[in-house]
């Protein structure tokens, strides 16, 4: 308890030093300034110079909360999100006022959401080094069964519920009734099937668990993640269909539900064009050129592992930075870019694999702890108040659902306990996907009155999944006595 | 294309270049010279930059400010880590001889030349905006390039220890000057530049308390974080950005703050310095290639008469004057040594002294993201011409000085 005593403390001491930089941010750069030979200066955008300071306070006060966490038994992942939260430019409106100037403001948070990218195809990169073709083949059976089961079990019953809740509130009517309401609801079930694949790699090196919980639990949350693509556009397909036949606003929807379908790395030519023929040919040459430029970075990685072999966490670094940058130049999907390169190299590159991977371990620790502090800063606690009838409701139900549909795919397949019993829980978390797509359902449907309250359920669901979600994997795999009894010393 | 992805390329192509394997190409003593000054670096980034192709813009450098800041800070962090009391002492005395020479030199007569070229180039403006750019170009001009290999690979190894130490010791006395030059001034809401002299105090004294108190988290966080390196480079980074980022938020040089964390962190007693030691080592190359490639995208090309002419006056000083003063200060050394210690009469290494450090190129990003103005970019040009033509000013003196120098040696 004392160091998490000195914890506080040193957090104390660097919210102190915010302050002063606060109080001393001179008023440069206003846009009259100009320089010694008349010419105007660059004034940058508000936000933007304060960040790197932003960045050093997450990456020190967000690890110091992780350990805080830790002592207390939590998941540091946990620790991350809670500091996230409390610096938030939300809970700075709620106690403070709109305008007080608070650890991380509004404008930063835009520049912070950058680490996301890199995040994601770092994270994806973990994900594809986990996976053993050869262990995933063998256990395809349990792996398809739980997937197919749980993400049905969750899309309906969310689906039904939201159509029931929705149902009873008024503002639908105007924007097509019951086949608006029924579509509203069937976008957020399937923003409610997404969990978080960086919160379970996160828990997984965390607790550096092994066995067959922690092994399945990985392998079901990235392909889930994969059949979301093909989900989204089914949903998108009915979304089309939809909108031939209600008269109101159908344009708006289908945007939302192609924007939507394409995650986080949407396209502008994708979503300008929803109702095109090749929307399927658009997404198979998404996919595809995802495995492409997957395959093409990965054998370029083993490439310098092979020949050069230096400087390897800041190759990882850039490596990573130009996996989520190709694929956003291209419209392809990060996720299965890093994927595809991580899995490469872990199945086909046997030599090389170690270094990587060692090297990955040593870079997730912060880029984690940004990563989640940001989504954490994303939080609004101020909507649950709200909306918390849909959000407890959904909650629970996505709850059961998820636990339903593991155990019936479990059984079915003979995934045998312990690890049965927990592998749930590896469903739970929501963080930045999640938080991706709500972003944009959120902007799709800005126009129409429900917006706010569709944002709000999403948002307030998220947070309460991301902040019990690591604590109920983690202990569910100490349940199954997959973590090593010392698990973070080398 | 995204200009961050050519910037990426270019850094992994630096990382291959100064690899192992590329080791060989670096024997050629021109090679060694172009790749080691960062200099081929500046000159790619001159082409990408508006000067030549434009691939890169500018604004796209200045939206990926929080990158630069960072990259500052760690820089700014290398050099403060190389500070430490125990070695201070341990220098002979023959050390801060030269280096007191070479502030003495600089202070006075590149001093005078930059106050001079200012005077004609800046006729329009208020003196006070002199006084940074002066200062700039002084802390560009103290000591010299570290890198002794494109010189002589048969180094004599105590004049070789006397460039890197000389050259050490006169960075952190450039970060130093500038950064608190950089905190003296600052733009009131109409834009003038104006002295602040309170404000300069206090800003001063919360640079050193950050120092001082993020020096002391890094021992509680490194202690806390154990031997694990994930956790230590997090602790790392974190100090060197939240170090910078302060600095910056104040529009002051993320240099100095960074610079005198890293010297707080080295002295603490207890600290577990090797990992830290490691991050520092590792990134090394990566910035001296992304710097080089900043400085030339930022450079503004069209300079006015008096910036070349002082560009080439200064560059002639260097070469004139800093050899030879190294040379008698160093050699006065011998009067008081053992014969066998004695240094060498001639040497190339007294003509390494002409070249300039690459913390110019680190300082004058730092100048231009505190301000990004066009005349900040000319001065970024104007200390880069003097770079270029101050490193290859020594390989056609070297020959020379090295075949004497076998005629002495026994």
């Amino acid at each position: 308890m004392k160091s998490a005593f000195n914890a506080l403390l040193a957090t104390a001491a660097l919210l102190l030093f915010v302050f002063a930089g606060n109080a001393f941010e001179s008023s440069a750069h206003t846009p009259a300034a100009t320089d010694a030979l008349g010419f105007p200066i660059f004034a940058y955008p508000p936000g933007l110079v304060s960040t790197a300071k932003a960045v050093g306070f997450l990456l020190l006060a967000g690890w110091l909360f992780g350990q805080i966490a830790s002592e207390m038994g939590f998941s540091k992942i946990t620790g991350y999100l809670v500091l996230g939260m409390c610096t938030s430019p939300h809970v700075n409106a709620a106690v403070f006022g709109e305008h007080a100037w608070w650890v991380i403001t509004t404008d930063q948070q835009r520049y912070l959401l950058l680490v996301n990218d890199l995040a994601i195809a770092l994270i994806a990169l973990t994900a594809g080094g986990k996976i053993k073709l050869g262990q995933l083949l063998s256990n395809f059976r349990s792996i398809s069964l739980i997937l197919m089961f749980e993400f049905t079990l969750v899309l309906i019953a969310v689906t039904f519920l939201m159509s029931v809740l929705l149902a009873r509130s008024t503002v639908f009517e105007e924007y097509g009734g019951l086949t608006t309401t029924i579509l509203v609801a069937l976008v957020i079930a399937v923003v409610a099937t997404a969990n978080s694949p960086a919160v379970v790699i996160a828990v997984l090196a965390e607790t550096r668990a092994k066995g067959p919980m922690a092994d399945t639990s990985l392998a079901v949350t990235v392909c889930k993640d994969l059949l979301l693509i093909i989900v989204f556009a089914i949903t998108l397909a009915l979304a089309t269909t939809a909108a031939d036949n209600a008269s109101v606003s159908a344009q708006s929807l289908t945007d939302a539900a192609v924007t939507v379908a394409q995650d986080a790395s949407v396209t502008a030519e994708y979503a300008a064009d929803p109702r095109s023929d090749s929307i399927w040919l658009k997404l198979t040459k998404q996919i595809g050129g995802s495995l492409l430029v997957g395959i093409a970075v990965g054998a370029l990685l083993a490439w310098y592992l092979r020949r050069i072999r230096a400087h390897l966490i800041i190759v990882l670094t850039l490596g990573s930075f130009a996996i989520a940058l190709i694929a956003e130049q291209l419209g392809l999907k990060t996720l299965i870019v890093g994927l595809v390169a991580g899995l490469l190299i872990a199945n086909r590159y046997n030599e090389e694999k170690e270094s990587l991977f060692e090297s990955i371990e040593d870079l997730s620790v912060p880029i984690y702890v940004l990563f989640f502090a940001v989504a954490g800063s994303k939080i609004n606690p101020s909507l649950l108040a709200e909306v918390w009838i849909f959000v407890v409701s959904l909650v629970v139900l996505r709850t059961i659902a998820i636990w339903s549909g593991t155990a019936i795919g479990c059984r079915l397949s003979g995934f045998q306990p312990p690890a049965s019993r927990g592998i749930w829980t590896a469903f739970i978390p929501q963080a930045g996907i999640s938080l991706a797509l709500a972003t944009i359902v959120a902007a799709q449907f800005e126009s129409f009155a429900f917006s706010d309250k569709i944002y709000a359920i999403l948002l307030s669901s998220i947070a309460i999944h991301e902040l019990i979600g690591p604590i109920l994997f983690k202990s569910a795999l100490e349940r199954a006595g997959e973590v090593k009894a010392q698990p973070e010393i080398r | 294309m995204n200009a961050f992805l050519v910037i990426l390329g270019l850094i992994a192509a630096g990382l291959i270049a100064t690899s192992r394997p590329a080791y060989r190409l670096r024997r050629n003593r021109v090679v060694a010279t172009i790749i080691s000054g960062g200099w081929l670096s500046l000159l790619i980034g001159v082409i990408l930059g508006p000067a030549v192709t434009g691939v890169v813009t500018r604004d796209s450098i200045f939206h990926s400010i929080p990158l630069v800041v960072v990259g500052l800070g760690w820089v700014g962090f290398m050099v403060g880590f190389q500070i430490r009391a125990s070695l201070l002492f341990k220098f002979p005395a023959a050390v801060y001889r030269i280096l007191l020479a070479d502030l003495v030199f600089t202070i006075i007569i590149i001093g005078t030349i930059a106050y001079t070229a200012l005077r004609y180039w800046l006729t329009d403006a208020p003196k006070i905006e002199r006084w940074l750019p002066l200062v700039f170009i002084i802390a560009s001009s103290i000591g010299w390039k570290l890198e002794s290999r494109s010189v002589a690979t048969d180094s004599n190894e105590p004049l070789a220890a006397i460039i890197r130490i000389v050259g050490t010791l006169a960075g952190a006395i450039s970060i130093l000057m500038f950064g608190i030059a950089t905190k003296t001034v600052e733009r009131n809401p109409e834009g003038l530049l104006i002295f602040e002299p309170d404000r300069a105090i206090l800003k001063l004294l919360h640079t050193v308390m950050l120092a001082l108190v993020l020096g002391i988290l890094g021992r509680f966080i490194t202690r806390l974080a154990g031997p694990r390196p994930g956790h230590q480079f997090t602790a790392f980074l974190g100090i060197v950005a939240f170090a910078a980022g302060s600095a910056k938020q104040i529009d002051a040089s993320p240099l100095i703050t960074a610079m005198l964390t890293g010297a707080v962190v080295a002295n603490i007693k207890g600290m577990r310095l090797r990992q830290f030691e490691n991050f520092i080592i590792k990134a090394e190359h990566v910035l001296a290639v992304l710097f080089g490639i900043l400085a030339g995208i930022l450079l503004e090309p069209a300079l006015a008469p008096a910036a070349i002419l002082a560009a080439i006056a200064i560059t002639a000083a260097r070469c004139a004057v800093k050899p030879v003063l190294f040379k008698r200060v160093a050699l006065l050394e011998n009067a008081s040594i053992p014969d066998h210690r004695k240094l060498p009469q001639h040497s190339p290494f007294y003509y390494a002294a002409a070249r300039q450090s690459p913390i110019m190129l680190v300082l004058a990003v730092s100048l231009v993201i505190i301000e990004p103005s066009v005349f900040n970019k000319q001065l970024l040009a104007m200390m880069a011409i003097v770079g270029v033509l101050s490193e290859f000013a020594p390989l056609f003196a070297r020959r020379k000085s090295r075949d004497r120098a076998y005629e002495v040696a026994p």
